[in-house]
């Protein structure tokens, strides 16, 4: 039980659509609760439309030292791309909890393929299948965002779900995050996009062993 | 970005830090004036930070045009006095390394740091360059830190200690440390330490005079003699736990040993952790003290087995019989990064595997989907380039895979990728022309192409132009223009008219520099018109001389943030009839194929540039306002 002081979180995503900066959140989030906090990042503008993926790792009451986590250790993976997430279920742990934004961005090896995006609705349905359905949950947050006017928020929906069903900061504490992290309008679409996210979802899914 | 300003925060504060803003805040902390550099992955945001979060501050923070340039501006501060810092990948300081080998001899007067970022992995780097050895090479203390917190913290002792010695202390790090974010406590802001004075001493500035080096290599080896002594008051170098299996640890492999024994407690009890925080000298007097009664040593190091060879020869130079393990013998492999899970079997194997290993898969493999490898963006100048070069070739007559294209480094690079598939090298900066040039003298009869970015011609393309011109050799430069280092986060180029500080240059045209050389035929293009630069490609290639194309056009990413979208593009499905002449041009990312087969456009991701309504042969591609 001890052992599962420290969360860890995956972020997994395509370079530009925010997942840096979901996991830079979440690192401030964890510092301003009084936790600790490590994060493996791969940064870089070559990164741009490529696959990214961010390792957070959340330490409560206790020192977080590697900012890496081996397969089979995610508690939580925040997917923000549907193929990124397929790539990332290794991760996964055997009682950790998906959340997957229905975003699909092709990759050109997948068109120079003549693969069409029906795949899409495939391999949502495959991740379902293999992790198991109260353990994956589908959140239109790229079209939440969007709705909001701000199209570049499905980041923040995101963890205004992640944040719902994990429970692992206060409210308040994520908003001052966000609020410190975050200037101007970019400061309030970002704060409604998280409590939309926090709405989306009505009850706790943390794993079972936390 | 953030609201919380890392530069000016009070002493004793707890913040989110990223290692290289950390290194930033030890900038300030340790009352650094001079501070420069060249982009390099995973080193840039030292600087970026320091111009994001620095208005007001005492402080001369610039991007130099190479890292060997910035070296000698941090030396030359440092010898007037000021506390100078210089970042680098670890490539970069290939560059520099000759001028830093000559400052071993004249030692330095302020403080001056030399940031090395190397990359185990390796996860944006064209080699596992283990900057270690520069060292041993250049004589000349190593620090390095394994956490945020200590990026932060050995960067002002690295000054420190560079007082002490009076030589420049490199302060070596790992991607994992530079690019984790993690808490980081603040500590006093010293004044910055400027010019004091630079007073005439040839035996020591002056490396002409034979008798005064060897003079001044014997004061290095005296220097070298005191480091261990003084790291003590600076708390380095340290050991944990009594057991009698010793695992010894540097810079990011320290958080991997320790997740190792935090999970198996059996294991915390009968392993001693030395952390070895100076890399050089190798610190023989507390290796000895904490190793003594170690029944065998594991060494965990990324990259090469450099502290495990200095282990040996310090154990066999005493006549300890100690088994030491590692890299050598196996335990830990020689290439890639190290994880928590390849640390933990190594530390099982010294101790008898009495522990089944904690880690193991899950029953949730991955799903077979397709690659992403990183692809141009949309709107990109150099696909455009790319493709008026490709359609050039074969205007001229030739078979696109008889004429060679030599890259060079940056994004443009990405080229190599499907379906371009342009580039047949890419090496060091610069290299592209001197290679090309290289084949052509070796008997090469057809055209060849060099294709190098501004930043990278700046940096080191200008002496290969210069040697080709001289030599009379026939060759044809594309010199892509976007007029930005994009590739490592946008940095500013010695065209820019205000730099990221605010300080107002003169601009360095690259166009007077290719005049200037005396190349034989010189045209500027917009890769935008695509015609014009197919048409100057094939007219070029075929001309004797060194002709260069400047093909010159903003990076995409950064006019959009400047300009926003003005249009987008859409399909229309009546008229497409799925021939995907489109993606296969272009592989542009904004590009995909509907679940009718037909070719759609993400909207998100269009920036309007055109490229694939110009070559839709049924017109199906139209634009619309971008808020359609």
């Amino acid at each position: 039980m001890s052992e599962d002081r420290i969360f860890n979180i995956l972020i997994s995503s395509v370079g530009g659509q925010g997942g840096l900066t979901l996991s830079r959140i979440i690192a401030l989030s964890a510092v301003i609760s009084g936790y600790y906090v490590r994060t493996g990042e791969t940064l870089g503008m070559a990164q741009r439309f490529g696959s990214v993926v961010s390792y957070v790792r959340v330490g409560i009451g206790r020192e977080v030292y590697s900012p890496l986590f081996s397969f089979n250790e995610a508690h939580y993976i925040v997917c923000m791309e549907v193929l990124e997430c397929a790539r990332a279920l290794k991760y996964l742990r055997d009682d950790g909890i998906i959340v997957l934004d229905k975003t699909i961005k092709p990759p050109a090896s997948m068109s120079l393929a003549g693969k069409n995006s029906a795949f899409r609705e495939q391999v949502i349905k495959q991740i379902i299948d293999v992790v198991g359905p109260e353990r994956v949950v589908v959140v239109p947050a790229r079209d939440i965002a969007s709705s909001l006017g701000n199209p570049r928020g499905a980041n923040m929906v995101l963890l205004g779900v992640l944040n719902r069903i994990s429970g692992l900061f206060d409210n308040e504490k994520i908003e001052e995050a966000i609020s410190n992290f975050f200037e101007g309008r970019a400061r309030e679409l970002s704060l409604t996009a998280y409590r939309e996210g926090y709405k989306y979802v009505n009850q706790q899914r943390a794993p079972n062993t936390v | 970005m953030s609201v919380l300003n890392p530069l000016k925060a009070p002493a004793g504060v707890r913040l989110a830090l990223m290692g290289n803003e950390a290194i930033a805040r030890g900038v300030i902390e340790s009352g650094t004036y001079v501070v420069t550099g060249y982009p390099g992955t995973p080193s840039s945001e030292v600087l970026m930070t320091l111009h994001e979060y620095s208005e007001g501050l005492d402080l001369y923070a610039e991007w130099a045009v190479n890292e060997r340039v910035a070296f000698e501006i941090a030396l030359g501060a440092s010898l007037g006095g000021a506390r100078s810092l210089v970042t680098m990948k670890g490539p970069g300081f290939n560059v520099a390394s000759d001028p830093i080998l000559s400052a071993a001899y004249s030692g330095v007067n302020g403080g001056l740091t030399i940031l090395v970022a190397d990359d185990p992995g390796p996860i944006t780097t064209q080699t596992e360059q283990d900057s270690r050895w520069y060292a041993k090479l250049s004589k000349l203390p190593m620090i390095t830190p394994s956490s945020p917190q200590e990026a932060k913290d050995f960067t002002v002792v690295s000054q420190l200690l560079s007082e002490d010695v009076m030589l420049p202390v490199i302060l070596r790090t790992t991607t994992r440390v530079n690019h984790a974010v993690s808490e980081v406590i603040t500590g006093d802001v010293r004044p910055p330490k400027k010019y004091r004075e630079f007073r005439k001493d040839p035996p020591r500035y002056v490396r002409a005079g034979m008798a005064w080096n060897l003079e001044r290599h014997k004061w290095l080896n005296n220097q070298l003699k005191t480091v261990e002594g003084l790291v003590r008051k600076y708390g380095l170098n340290k050991v944990w736990g009594e057991g009698s299996s010793c695992v010894v640890v540097e810079g990011v492999s320290y958080n991997y040993v320790m997740e190792v024994l935090s999970r198996v407690e059996s294991w915390e009890r009968k392993i001693r952790v030395v952390k070895v925080d100076v890399l050089y000298p190798i610190p023989r007097n507390f290796l000895l003290d904490s190793l003594s009664g170690c029944k065998e040593i594991l060494v965990v190091e990324e990259l090469d087995p450099y502290l495990e060879e200095s282990i040996k020869a310090l154990l066999q130079d005493q006549d300890l019989r100690i088994k030491v393990f590692g890299k050598l013998s196996g335990y830990l492999p020689l290439e890639g990064e190290l994880n928590t899970r390849v640390v933990s079997q190594a530390v099982s194997r010294i101790l008898g595997h009495e522990v089944a290993e904690p880690y193991h898969d899950g029953m949730i493999k991955d799903l077979e989907v397709p690659t992403r490898p990183p692809p141009l963006c949309p709107g990109c100048p150099h696909r455009n380039s790319y493709i008026a070069m490709l359609l050039g070739i074969a205007k001229a007559g030739y078979k696109r895979d008889e004429i060679p294209v030599f890259g060079d480094i940056g994004c443009y690079a990405l080229s190599v990728n499907p379906p371009l598939n342009a580039i047949w090298t890419e090496h060091s900066m610069g290299a592209s022309i001197s290679m090309a040039m290289g084949l052509k003298v070796g008997g090469f009869d057809k055209p060849v192409i060099a294709t190098i970015g501004d930043s990278t011609f700046f940096h080191a393309g200008i002496q290969p132009l210069i040697e080709a011109v001289n030599k009379r050799v026939d060759l044809l430069v594309l010199v892509l223009d976007n007029s930005v280092v994009a590739m490592t986060g946008h940095q500013s180029t010695p065209a820019w008219e205000t730099t990221e500080s605010g300080r107002v240059t003169k601009p360095v045209e690259i166009v007077d520099v290719l005049k200037s050389i005396g190349v034989d035929n010189l045209a500027v293009v917009n890769p935008f018109e695509i015609d014009e630069m197919i048409n100057k490609v094939s007219e070029f290639i075929k001309k004797p001389g060194v002709n260069v194309i400047v093909a010159k056009a903003p990076c995409a990413l950064l006019k959009v943030r400047r300009e926003g979208v003005k249009k987008k593009y859409t399909v229309l499905s009546s008229k497409c009839v799925s021939c995907l002449a489109c993606v296969r041009l272009t592989g542009c990312p904004a590009l995909y194929i509907g679940d009718d087969n037909k070719v759609k456009i993400l909207m998100d991701d269009c920036v309007g540039c055109g490229l694939c309504a110009r070559y839709c042969p049924y017109k199906a591609i139209v634009e619309v306002s971008p808020h359609e």
